[in-house]
């Protein structure tokens, strides 16, 4: 029987750290220094856990010298290269994790993809009721759930109360009355009737974000949480294995003077196919083209045409958040798009790869890999 | 010494990458029995080296492959003689089998070994007199459509002459080997520098993060530090980098937040391979 206890918010974060004491070595006094106002203080791990407070210095309390803190607490998965930050208070993003996620090139956020929260939904049948959604485009917002109205530079942002966020949510998402939508933050309630009654309500967000939406049943909310992480987990794990590995051999024998240096792949590269809704026109291939090149401000990424010809392009991209590059290739009236991981391709870039597909070219679109 | 144009040098390369992916886990090859291979081996055995483009082998055969991009020469066979040389004892301490057959293999794009009638009987005649030495015909992103020699094993002959497939996408597993020119180590070197760069948010670098950043690449058999200065320096003529300390650290040209200015490296990048005077270089 789950009890009732403190909310909880978790953040989900891909790292290229060995360690999280390389974060805290290396990298929170450049933060510290960059931010001026927010100090980090890191400690553990106890038991595989650290502890993260962040003093925030533009909101003194209290006695003078007092600063509002806030903690997250952090547990590894994955040896290491998926973080688990969580937090039973509501710190602000974005005087906590936000700016040292931003600032720190070895992390970024995991991905929640639409077609992931989709299933998750679906499984709880009955049980689940959809309370609220966020879904977006680059221009464009709709908030059904949250009332508020506010435009922000030419971001049209609407939001209405609905007495039935279901029904909108098949009217707006899956229809696209106004055009593909991307689901952000979804918010849903898990009811289970026995004995007594046990709900929760959770909110999913598409930046690796999952959260309960006041207090609930914690049991509800740790399954929710088991299936995020083990999604995650599946995620990195595939990456890995379609990832190219190498390492140089180098045997002497002194007996017959002989020395011999070469390179063993030991794991060669899997394209990872991210399957499309439609075929790739030549207008398509343009827009992934330009994203993946030179539209830095749009996708975070810039790279080269290493080759095309009239039908194929193969661009290799870099992550400019700090994932490593990748190769992509595009192919004229596929409905897929192939990334080949090289050494240096971090799961995290994979992530951002799909992010910019499902942002700016296809939704509906789905990750998969070769080894499935 | 050749002189090869730097095209032709990167088909080379293409085609070494092509040899080698028939050779993955799911192909014919592998399936076969090929199942170990090293690329770019550098053999040294007293004062000799030898250096073909990639060695595979099975319980019984070892393969050594050497890749020729362009139009068979009469070089081609003596460098295939020379690996037919290499000692048995090397092979031993390689593979660690103690028997083991060897065969080695010329392998050419199929349109540059039909371009020219006359090389390519010269190359063929004198092959039949060749044991231990074979001449693949590989059709660009297709398969292998001609075997000329002997593997010595029916099943083998079989298999390759009734055509191999390959990978829909050719990888680029293998970027350099010792004998590349200058300019494409000076290529991959800034493009990995690049990568680094948005990594940890430091576009300085040195000699020592040279070499780590291409640990796992053979791009020199002896006195690597010495090609890399030379690829800095190579790299500075091009304006991809600035000197910070002479012959210790250097910087990039490059501002991480400005687009205009990735644009510009990039662009700078990509020319390397294009600039006047570098179409020919000696291997």
């Amino acid at each position: 029987m789950g009890v009732e206890v403190g909310v909880i918010k978790e953040i989900f974060v891909w790292s290229d750290f060995d360690s999280p004491t390389e974060l805290r070595d290396l990298w929170l006094l450049p933060f510290e220094s960059a931010m001026k106002t927010i100090r980090i203080n890191m400690s553990g791990p106890i038991n595989n856990e650290w502890t993260l407070k962040f003093t925030d210095l533009e909101r003194p309390i209290g006695t003078e010298g007092n600063f509002e803190q806030y903690i997250y607490r952090l547990q590894t998965h994955c040896e290491g290269r998926l973080w688990e930050l969580y937090t039973y208070s509501s710190p602000p993003l974005h005087r906590t994790i936000g700016p040292l996620v931003k600032f720190v090139p070895k992390l970024g956020y995991a991905l929640f993809p639409p077609n992931f929260v989709k299933d998750l939904l679906q499984s709880y049948g009955p049980n689940e009721e959809l309370t609220a959604f966020k879904a977006d485009r680059d221009y464009f917002s709709i908030e059904v759930g949250n009332p508020s109205e506010l435009v922000r530079e030419n971001f049209a942002e609407m939001s209405y109360k609905s007495s039935n966020v279901q029904e909108d949510f098949v009217t707006l998402v899956e229809k696209k009355p106004v055009g593909p939508l991307l689901l952000t933050s979804t918010d849903f309630k898990i009811t289970y009737h026995s004995s007594k009654v046990r709900a929760c309500k959770i909110r999913i967000e598409i930046n690796g974000r999952l959260g309960q939406v006041g207090k609930g049943d914690t049991e509800i909310f740790q399954e929710v949480r088991e299936r995020a992480l083990k999604f995650l987990t599946t995620q990195i794990e595939k990456t890995l294995l379609s990832t190219q590995t190498d390492r140089i051999e180098v045997i002497k024998d002194a007996e017959s003077h002989t020395e011999i240096v070469s390179r063993e792949i030991t794991q060669p590269s899997q394209p990872i196919i991210i399957k499309l809704t439609k075929p790739i026109d030549l207008s398509m291939r343009r827009r992934i083209e330009g994203l993946f090149t030179r539209d830095m401000r749009k996708s975070g990424f810039f790279g080269n045409i290493d080759w095309k010809s009239d039908s194929q392009s193969t661009i290799r991209t870099t992550d400019t958040q700090g994932g490593g590059d990748a190769i992509l290739n595009i192919q004229l009236g596929k409905d897929f798009l192939l990334i080949s991981p090289i050494s240096s391709t971090t799961a995290r870039a994979v992530d951002r790869i799909y992010h910019v597909i499902l942002e700016k070219i296809d939704v509906d679109s789905l990750l998969t890999h070769m080894l499935e | 010494m050749a002189t090869l144009s730097l095209k032709t040098y990167l088909d080379h390369m293409d085609l070494k990458n092509w040899a080698f992916s028939l050779f993955d886990d799911g192909y014919s090859l592998h399936t076969y029995g090929f199942k170990s291979r090293r690329a770019t081996p550098s053999i040294t055995m007293e004062a000799k080296t030898w250096t073909p483009d990639l060695v595979v082998w099975s319980d019984r055969k070892i393969l050594i492959v050497e890749c020729k991009g362009g139009k068979p020469t009469e070089g081609d066979l003596i460098q295939a003689k020379t690996y037919a040389d290499i000692p048995e004892s090397a092979l031993l301490t390689l593979t660690g089998l103690a028997k083991i057959e060897r065969k080695v293999v010329l392998l050419y794009f199929k349109d540059m070994l039909q371009s020219d009638v006359e090389a390519r009987e010269a190359l063929l005649a004198k092959l039949a007199l060749q044991r231990d030495i074979l001449v693949w015909t590989y059709e660009r992103g297709f398969s292998v459509t001609s075997v000329q020699g002997s593997h010595d094993e029916d099943e083998l002959d079989s298999l390759l002459k009734g055509g191999l497939d390959v990978p829909r996408l050719l990888s680029h597993r293998i970027e350099i080997q010792p004998d590349s020119p200058i300019v494409l180590l000076e290529k991959l070197l800034f493009r990995k520098l690049w990568e680094r760069a948005f990594r940890y948010k430091d576009t300085r670098f040195t000699i020592g993060t040279a070499r780590e950043i291409l640990d796992g690449h053979i791009f020199a058999v002896k006195n690597p530090d010495k090609k890399l200065n030379e690829a800095i320096s190579s790299g500075e003529s091009h304006g991809l980098c600035n000197t910070e300390q002479p012959g210790q650290v250097w910087k990039l040209n490059v501002i991480l937040e400005s687009p205009p200015s990735i644009q510009n490296y990039l662009q700078r990048l990509q020319a390397v391979l294009k600039y006047p005077g570098l179409q020919e270089f000696s291997d």
